[in-house]
């Protein structure tokens, strides 16, 4: 595993959506719908997506809203299951979205580390282990004990993005975790970031906020209607993007 | 490609659906008719302008599920010559959306002629390195270079160049590897999923369920005491019910109105939590990858040891029938895993569709409530047996009725006599068990990933 240079290889990944189209539907068009197949409506999340991560590296993913980069991620981290083509996916991955891991909102945080540590796949030891470390990490030492549906966003990702640095994944997922910190936990999280990268973890970073991505990544894979349009430096794909 | 698959096409309308459709039928047929293909596209151009990704999905199709490779070119050329003169916008979108196998050497040539148009000579230089190598292409080569140097400011093509790059890549791969298929779902493996997911996952369940027993009565002030009260009250509540119908009941009534409901309770919480399952947890699905089985086993869990707990509010009756256990008490956790492996089956099955239409769990309310009055909870399975049912039916009831066995096989366990209803249904019980968790899980395990999709 330790051997391999990407760790992360999409070959031709191509992923159908259905529509959601709630509401517009009436009991009428359902029955219909149950005889005539065709009306099933599907579009194309990504469209033959091909990508390789080198190990260690930090590639930024930029593109409009709704051009496919959340998904992309989502496919990279094994939630959705491409409908056609290759993916290799090497090593344990966490992905990292806005809100958190997933809490359950009625349990303080110290369980909730328990919590969702477990399910993202560390022991009970290692999570009494680093438990300090993690708490003095979020900066949340106060509120440790409080529930967390009294916690803000910004607290949540605090606590989710310390819980999955914490757990020494192979490869990281985030997805616009830095628009909700402020800017002290951003610097911090930033540079751990950047020591977590020295120790071969490879990264993958959603993110509008061009000044971040600039500062962290290697190479910016530019997205639209669920194509990458280029994966260069990240000087030429940001010009670029910029300019459209 | 996957079954799914075969009929995907995005349209608008009737007429345009019609007409994909005979498109379809035309092209995969064997007898060559470009014309007709032709004559159709340009009239679904004029129903319905934005053509390209239905289209996609077509040439998809026969690829993929017809494995009739020529035919999809054919109809890729077709589609990019009529583009090329109506849409020139829509056509690179479609060039560049498609699947690179339909592309052939005359689509190519269509392809290149049209970026040389538009001034975008990098893009062209790179589309003509992908067709054959001749006088022809020598020729069009030094045109482009000629055109290059005539301009001051090239027009910025960066994107199409590395679009074009890709193609050109893809359509050489395409050629030499064979198509590798999507690792279908087994059988066999599907079967193993549930149990070996709990088992790996064991510490992150039982982590699970105390969280679930800690919040549950987290803020009341009788606690765990609500779990006793209300199949107290229910039992009560049925006793009353009997006494005023005078129908006729065994002498340990009490006790098995009783463990009727609490294991009933159970039975019904893992039918509607379960089909909610994947639904309800919907925000870690979506972030973190698990196994979905495991919050269906979770909430089994919980139930579990909820109705162990539970079962404890008969120990006075116990006292007061003066019942000493004997090793039949075995029967009551065999029968409480036979109802919960039941329960579990179904919500595997219910919990994927409950993703996509939400009436499911409703239809699970209405079913378990029914289902409350057509199995022994608050009555037992030899009222049943020796009342006005004729045997036949009797007999069918037994066989789709798997739950009201169990019951009885837990009340057993304490009152200490088997209804007489034969061996042969015993073993028919689990046999029916057996069957429908193997269907349930197949189920799961194949439409899973579909399922997630619609969260």
């Amino acid at each position: 595993m330790k051997g391999s240079k990407y760790p992360i290889i999409l070959d031709d990944v191509v992923l159908d959506f259905p529509f959601h189209n709630a509401g517009k539907t009436t009991i009428q068009k359902q029955f219909l719908s149950l005889f005539k197949r065709q009306n099933k409506k599907w579009f194309r999340a990504l469209s033959g997506i091909d990508l390789k991560v080198k190990k260690g590296s930090v590639v930024g993913i930029i593109g409009d809203n709704g051009a496919g980069k959340s998904t992309l991620l989502r496919v990279i981290g094994g939630i959705y299951k491409p409908d056609r083509g290759i993916i290799s996916i090497e090593g344990n991955v966490i992905l990292l979205a806005s809100l958190g891991l997933g809490f359950s909102n009625d349990l303080p945080g110290r369980d909730n580390i328990y919590l969702t540590g477990g399910l993202i796949g560390m022991t009970e030891s290692e999570i009494a282990q680093k438990e300090n470390e993690i708490i003095e990490f979020s900066g949340l030492k106060d509120f440790i004990d409080a529930p967390i549906r009294t916690y803000s966003s910004g607290m949540r990702a605090r606590l989710g993005f310390s819980i999955a640095c914490h757990s020494q994944p192979d490869i990281l997922l985030l997805d616009e975790v830095f628009s909700v910190g402020d800017y002290e936990f951003r610097r911090k999280s930033k540079q751990k970031i950047l020591e977590m990268v020295e120790g071969d973890t490879t990264v993958v970073v959603v993110s509008h906020n061009i000044g971040t991505l600039e500062e962290i990544c290697d190479r910016i894979v530019y997205i639209e209607n669920g194509k990458i349009l280029m994966s260069t430096s990240k000087k030429y794909a940001i010009e670029l993007y910029q300019r459209r | 490609m996957n079954t799914r698959g075969q009929q995907r096409f995005a349209s608008k309308g009737n007429q345009a659906q019609r007409l994909i459709k005979r498109i379809y039928n035309l092209s995969k047929s064997n007898s060559h008719q470009p014309e007709k293909i032709s004559k159709a596209l340009l009239s679904l151009y004029q129903e319905d302008s934005r053509i390209s990704q239905s289209m996609i999905y077509t040439i998809e199709n026969l690829i993929y599920s017809k494995q009739n490779i020529l035919a999809a070119q054919s109809l890729f050329f077709q589609i990019v010559k009529l583009l090329s003169i109506k849409d020139e916008d829509q056509c690179f979108d479609f060039i560049y959306s498609c699947d690179p196998k339909a592309i052939n050497d005359e689509s190519l040539e269509i392809a290149f002629d049209l970026h040389f148009k538009n001034e975008y000579y990098l893009a062209s230089l790179i589309l003509l390195d992908g067709l054959e190598q001749n006088n022809e292409t020598m020729e069009k080569r030094k045109l482009i270079i000629q055109s290059m140097k005539g301009e001051e400011e090239q027009k910025v093509d960066i994107i199409f160049q590395n679009q074009a790059s890709l193609l050109i890549t893809k359509r050489i791969n395409a050629k030499k590897t064979n198509e590798t298929k999507p690792n279908s779902t087994n059988f066999l493996s599907s079967l193993i999923e549930t149990p070996f997911v709990s088992w790996k996952y064991r510490d992150q369940l039982s982590r699970m369920i105390r969280r679930d027993l800690s919040v549950k009565y987290q803020k009341s002030i009788l606690g765990w005491v609500w779990g006793i009260i209300e199949p107290l009250a229910l039992t009560i509540t049925f006793l009353f019910l009997f006494d005023i119908l005078s129908a006729t009941t065994s002498e340990y009534m009490p006790l098995n109105i009783m463990i009727g409901i609490i294991i009933w309770s159970g039975f019904g919480q893992i039918m509607l939590r379960g089909t909610k399952s994947l639904e309800s947890n919907s925000a870690i699905l979506q972030r973190v990858k698990l196994p979905r089985q495991i919050f269906l086993l979770n909430i089994a869990g919980t139930a579990i040891v909820t109705v162990s707990l539970n079962i404890l509010a008969i120990i006075p009756l116990l006292f007061y029938y003066q019942i000493v256990p004997t090793w039949r008490i075995i029967l009551f956790p065999i029968a409480l895993i036979l109802v919960a492996i039941y329960a579990i089956s179904v919500s595997l099955f219910t919990s994927t569709i409950q993703t996509k239409w939400r009436d499911v769990s409703h239809f699970v309310t209405v079913a378990i409530r029914i289902g409350f009055y057509f199995t022994p909870v608050f009555f037992t399975l030899e009222m049943l047996i020796n009342g006005r049912i004729p045997p036949e039916f009797l007999t069918v009831y037994l066989i789709l009725n798997p739950v009201a066995i169990y019951l009885s096989l837990a009340r057993s366990a304490f009152t200490n006599d088997f209804v007489d209803i034969g061996n042969e249904f015993y073993w028919i019980s689990v046999l029916h068990l057996f069957i429908l968790y193997c269907l349930c899980s197949f189920w799961f395990s194949k439409n899973e990933d579909k399922a997630v999709k619609y969260l």
